[in-house]
């Protein structure tokens, strides 16, 4: 019976071949726009790590100001100062632990007649690879024991790679950053999280570093962030660089714990609460306890890491596609009651009010299904158009690439369309008299 | 009333041409009922249409009240169908959507009446057919008869100077269009012209003039009751009498 | 034809008016909303900096030579560099700052007014040289620009001269003159002192403090690198910006320069904002398209399940411009009926979006607009099927199925 209808569904289709195109397009222009809309939100919104964004952790303290609250979204720095990194570092309570910050340095490569050029290295412990999933196309990540003893080891990605080595496995050879000579202990396979979550202090969306370097090299090669540094006090000039960073006050690193489970979550918890009330006791941190573990998704919320630009679109968007929905009702009432003489033979001949029903919502099913198919290409068309006018500011290729879900979306969308249009008019439809029709003939 | 000489239609298509009306001549006085008769496809329709001014002709001249129809435009036709023709339906054409006294007032908006004068007008017309009762009734909640009554009413509210029915019993029993016919009779000693195109003999007898339609041409005239109006009206008036 | 009959026999038909009215409804609501949205951002981007943004290119240098360990080397260079810069044809001005314009952020910081009690306030810091107002083209509105007397004076002094914005200094001073007042950032033994106020300054920045500036008159030079900002006469942008590398190379060649004017940052800024404006007109237009063809397709409908009644009224003595104001009534009915409910939907979305964007309340000129567009694409729309509802010839009438 699916096949008849189908057959039948697809005849009318061929035999009103304007109108039915005019529908088409009218369901694709709505899926295709709100399917590009909620694709994009959906690039800005969706979870970056669905398989573990519960169990990881970004550590906050309130070490600011005693007189006054931070002036971040969220009441508290986004960011931990050093002395604080180091004493969340030496707890075991989480399974992975990793503190990080970015800073621009020279890398030399080890051709001479290639000219020194500025990277962005990420200076993170060992545990980041782990934490991330990030995955390896040659080697590894370092171990804890590097991170301990400062070794000179690091891990780049692929278009590194090409750059100095002109790609290949490159473990084991070596580069120089600023004055130290590192070796290459891992390569990253591609690995493009659409938001930077690790570190969304500048923006969510800024590009991934090229280069990893064990956290324990901020102190000897007197390394400073390039990302965002929040103080409330002025730096100390006094002392070596280590001393100065032992007493500053200045926040610039981001720190990810990985908590398994609710025991260990609440243990941690009441650790890092138990160091801030410890601090208080020695005259620091006098603000109340306000430490904060917070899941990747709850921290992209309170960078908002969804452009409100976003946001409206798709909320104008989806709104759109009622219009478009409206639209097509009106267009299948059209197209429905025009061949009421036909329904009313079919009735005459023994067709039930159901299968009239059926027979309509399949055929508006099927218009729907077409221009999903053909919203899902302009919706790709769309992106890539955005793409194209973002391209600096995101600066990832292939950041608005369709995937499965958004082409799962578009069908929805479009059997969810073609249903709601599909269904007052086929009920109308299927109530044509089995008489009314035939007098007339 | 109406003049109508040597009168032809031809409808063409690409593969043929028909012609519908031949060299058609007719001159009908004020007052007359005449009833048109003819097989199908004899050109019945054709007649009423052109006659009607709902559709063009292509030779010869027609006169009707005295105005020479045959040059008007499209806007002109419709006031003289308007103010001067009443039609009557097969199957009495009332808008679906329109209650009854709505349908009754359609052609007085066109004509652009004063509010005032339509409403006389439409009280006036629903008791002359008896529906006065059911001026909020929609047409699909009218029988047939009741539903010619209203079409009837339509015309008598227009007050035209000559009516013309087509097939105005053709959808009604018996005794609905004896109730109709009626009502005809009652139009036409107000003193309307009424032209009538029906296939029953019944109806055609209670005509006074009867034509006939055969292959677009007048056949066959025959003057059932050879009276002008004065006479028509005398001879109602000694009936009463 | 009056509206009365019209308008009671639609009561008979509901459901496609209905719909229509409903279409008209929430075109109105995302048109007016999309405006709106399109309109904050265009307000947004044409907010003027104050600055000849159109004239301005940032050089970023980064060394990596051994020599620049050497802190005396560094400032030889800083000067050295100026200079050369300053010198270059189709330059007006150079200054050595850590100051970008439309980058979306800088650095900030919290000051006290001296003897002025507890009371912050925030605003963004930038170290400068003397040449900085005449680079960005920024007047002195009172006081004196920041000179050389300023800029040598002891880097361990505790008192500095500093120039703020006009709106930081209607911020500290309401209502007295800032001029010659002094505050101090997290140290009270350091204070600065306003010798000159400036405007316009603004500089979007992720917090609120905009319009909120402090120019010091430091040297932010050091071992890994500087910054300028370079100004060249109207026209020669695109020769200077090809002569600065060469010219600084010339002076050491062991650094690396990242050049970019300040148009393509501004750009870069803007660049999200560009994209949902030429995303929302896309959405407008086509939004406008599909509500028109609705409004075709559901009138042709109309017309053709109501030839019969068209030909009836002609018979009955309609012309065709009767016919053509009949749906064009009709239509206008719908329409009314919808836009009214669409501004109610218009000031829901509104307030639902503004929620999620920073923006205005929907103006009621923007409305007005909208409800006029509606009115004028719904006549026009039915305009076409209107016009065949005229050409049904009256014979139908006659014409029994």
């Amino acid at each position: 019976m699916l096949r008849y209808n189908v057959w039948l569904a697809w005849k009318s289709v061929r035999r009103t071949s304007k109108l039915s195109a005019l529908i088409i397009l009218g369901i694709a222009l709505g899926v295709g726009i709100s399917t590009a809309a909620i694709g994009l939100y959906r690039f800005f919104s969706g979870d970056p790590i669905p398989h573990k964004s519960d169990v990881l952790y970004s550590v906050r303290i309130d070490s600011w100001d005693p007189e006054a609250r931070a002036p971040h979204t969220g009441g508290i720095p986004t960011q931990l100062t050093y002395r604080d990194t180091q004493a969340m570092l030496a707890s075991d309570i989480p399974s992975h632990r990793a503190a990080m910050f970015k800073s621009d340095l020279y890398i030399f490569p080890q051709e001479a007649d290639q000219r020194p050029f500025l990277e962005t290295v990420r200076v993170t412990s060992s545990d980041f690879f782990t934490l991330f999933d990030v995955p390896f196309a040659y080697g590894g990540p370092w171990n804890r024991q590097a991170d301990a003893q400062v070794e000179a080891v690091a891990v780049i990605d692929q278009e590194l790679n090409d750059r100095l080595f002109g790609g290949g496995d490159s473990v084991g050879k070596t580069f120089r950053i600023v004055q130290q000579e590192f070796r290459v202990i891992g390569v990253i396979d591609t690995w493009r999280p659409k938001v930077k979550y690790y570190d969304m202090t500048q923006s969510p969306f800024m590009p991934l570093e090229h280069v990893f370097i064990p956290f324990s090299h901020l102190e000897p090669m007197e390394l400073r962030t390039s990302g965002n540094s929040d103080g409330w006090q002025s730096n100390p000039t006094e002392g070596t660089f280590g001393d100065q960073l032992q007493i500053s006050e200045t926040c610039f690193i981001q720190m990810w714990v990985q908590l398994d489970d609710k025991e260990t979550l609440a243990s941690f918890q009441s650790f890092v609460d138990a160091y801030t009330n410890e601090q208080r006791k020695l005259g620091r941190l006098e603000r109340p306890n306000d430490n904060r573990l917070t899941t990747v998704v709850d921290l992209m919320k309170e960078w908002e890491a969804v452009p409100e630009q976003a946001s409206a679109m798709a909320a104008l968007a989806i709104l759109f596609l009622v219009v478009c929905s409206l639209n097509l009702i009106g267009l299948f009432l059209g197209k429905f009651l025009a061949r009421a003489p036909i329904v009313g033979i079919r009735r005459a001949l023994g067709a039930s009010r159901r299968s009239i029903f059926i027979q309509h919502i399949v055929e508006s099913e099927l218009i729907g299904l077409l221009g999903g198919t053909l919203g899902l290409g302009l919706a790709a068309l769309q992106l890539r158009w955005m793409e194209s006018q973002l391209q600096r500011q995101v600066g990832i290729d292939g950041f608005f690439d369709l995937d499965g879900q958004i082409v799962l979306v578009a069908l929805m969308l479009s059997l969810i369309s073609g249903l709601v249009a599909g269904i007052y008019p086929a009920w109308r439809i299927c109530r044509i008299a089995p008489a009314q029709h035939l007098k007339m003939q | 009333m109406l003049k109508m000489k040597g009168v032809s239609k031809i409808y063409r298509t690409e593969l043929l041409e028909t012609q519908a009306l031949r060299n058609f001549s007719l001159h009908v006085k004020a007052g007359e009922f005449i009833a048109v008769m003819g097989p199908s496809g004899s050109g019945k329709s054709t007649f009423l249409n052109v006659t009607g001014l709902l559709d063009s002709f292509n030779e010869g001249t027609y006169e009707l009240d005295g105005v020479d129809v045959s040059r008007l435009n499209d806007n002109e036709m419709s006031r003289i169908r308007n103010e001067k023709i009443g039609f009557i339906f097969q199957s009495f054409n009332l808008i679906p959507d329109l209650d009854v006294a709505d349908n009754v007032d359609v052609p007085l908006r066109y004509r652009r009446l004063p509010a005032r004068d339509r409403k006389q007008r439409i009280e006036w017309a629903l008791e002359t057919v008896g529906l006065s009762g059911r001026r909020h009734h929609l047409p699909s909640q009218l029988s047939g008869g009741q539903q010619q009554r209203v079409a009837i009413a339509r015309v008598l509210a227009g007050d035209p100077c000559i009516i013309l029915a087509d097939e105005p019993t053709g959808n009604l029993d018996s005794a609905m269009s004896h109730e109709i016919m009626g009502l005809l009779e009652e139009v036409h000693e107000r003193g309307t012209t009424v032209i009538m195109v029906t296939h029953s003999t019944e109806c055609a007898a209670r005509a006074n003039r009867q034509l006939h339609i055969f292959d677009g041409r007048l056949v066959d005239v025959e003057r059932v009751v050879p009276m002008p109006l004065n006479q028509l009206s005398d001879a109602a008036v000694s009936q009463a009498g | 034809m009056e509206i009365g009959p019209i308008w009671r026999a639609m009561k008979r038909r509901k459901a496609r008016f209905i719909l229509v009215a409903a279409e008209v409804a929430l075109t109105l609501a995302i048109v007016t909303n999309a405006v709106g949205l399109i309109l904050d951002a265009q307000q947004e981007m044409n907010r003027p900096s104050g600055f000849v943004d159109e004239h301005l290119i940032r050089v970023d240098i980064n060394n990596y030579g051994q020599a620049f360990e050497d802190e005396e080397y560094v400032r030889t260079v800083v000067d050295a560099d100026t200079e050369a810069l300053r010198n270059l044809p189709g330059v007006l001005a150079a200054s050595h700052t850590h100051f970008v314009p439309w980058r979306g952020g800088g650095s900030s910081g919290e000051l006290q007014i001296n003897g002025g009690g507890p009371k912050k306030y925030r605003t963004q810091t930038y170290s400068a040289d003397p040449g900085i107002f005449e680079t960005l083209g920024v007047e002195i509105l009172e006081g004196r620009a920041l000179d050389a007397t300023d800029f040598t004076a002891d880097p361990e002094g505790d008192q500095f001269n500093v120039a703020v914005s006009r709106d930081l200094a209607a911020l500290m001073f309401p209502e007295e003159d800032a001029l010659g007042k002094s505050f101090f950032f997290s140290d009270p033994e350091t204070s600065f002192v306003i010798v000159g106020i400036f405007g316009d300054f603004f500089n979007p920045y992720g917090w609120p403090i905009g319009e909120y500036a402090v120019f010091f008159p430091t040297r932010s030079a050091d071992s890994s690198g500087h910054r300028f900002l370079v100004r060249a006469e109207p026209g020669q942008l695109d020769e200077v910006f090809g002569s600065i590398e060469g010219a600084l190379t010339a002076i050491d060649s062991e650094r690396a320069f990242a050049l970019r004017t300040v148009t393509d940052i501004k750009t870069g800024y803007h660049s999200g904002s560009q994209v949902m404006v030429k995303n929302l007109n896309l959405l407008m237009i086509v939004l406008l398209v599909v509500t028109a063809l609705g409004i075709i397709g559901l009138t042709s409908f109309s017309v053709t399940e109501r030839r019969r009644q068209i030909g009836t009224r002609r018979a009955l003595g309609a012309t065709k411009a009767d016919i053509v104001r009949y749906f064009l009534i009709e239509n206008w009915l719908v329409t009314t009926f919808g836009v009214v409910v669409g501004i109610l939907l218009a000031a829901a979305l509104n307030s639902l979006l503004l929620t999620v964007v920073a923006g205005a309340t929907l103006a009621w000129e923007i409305l007005v607009g909208g409800v006029a567009l509606l009115w004028l694409l719904g006549l026009g729309a039915t305009l076409g099927p209107a016009l065949r509802a005229a050409r049904v010839p009256p014979a139908l009438a006659t014409q029994n199925v």
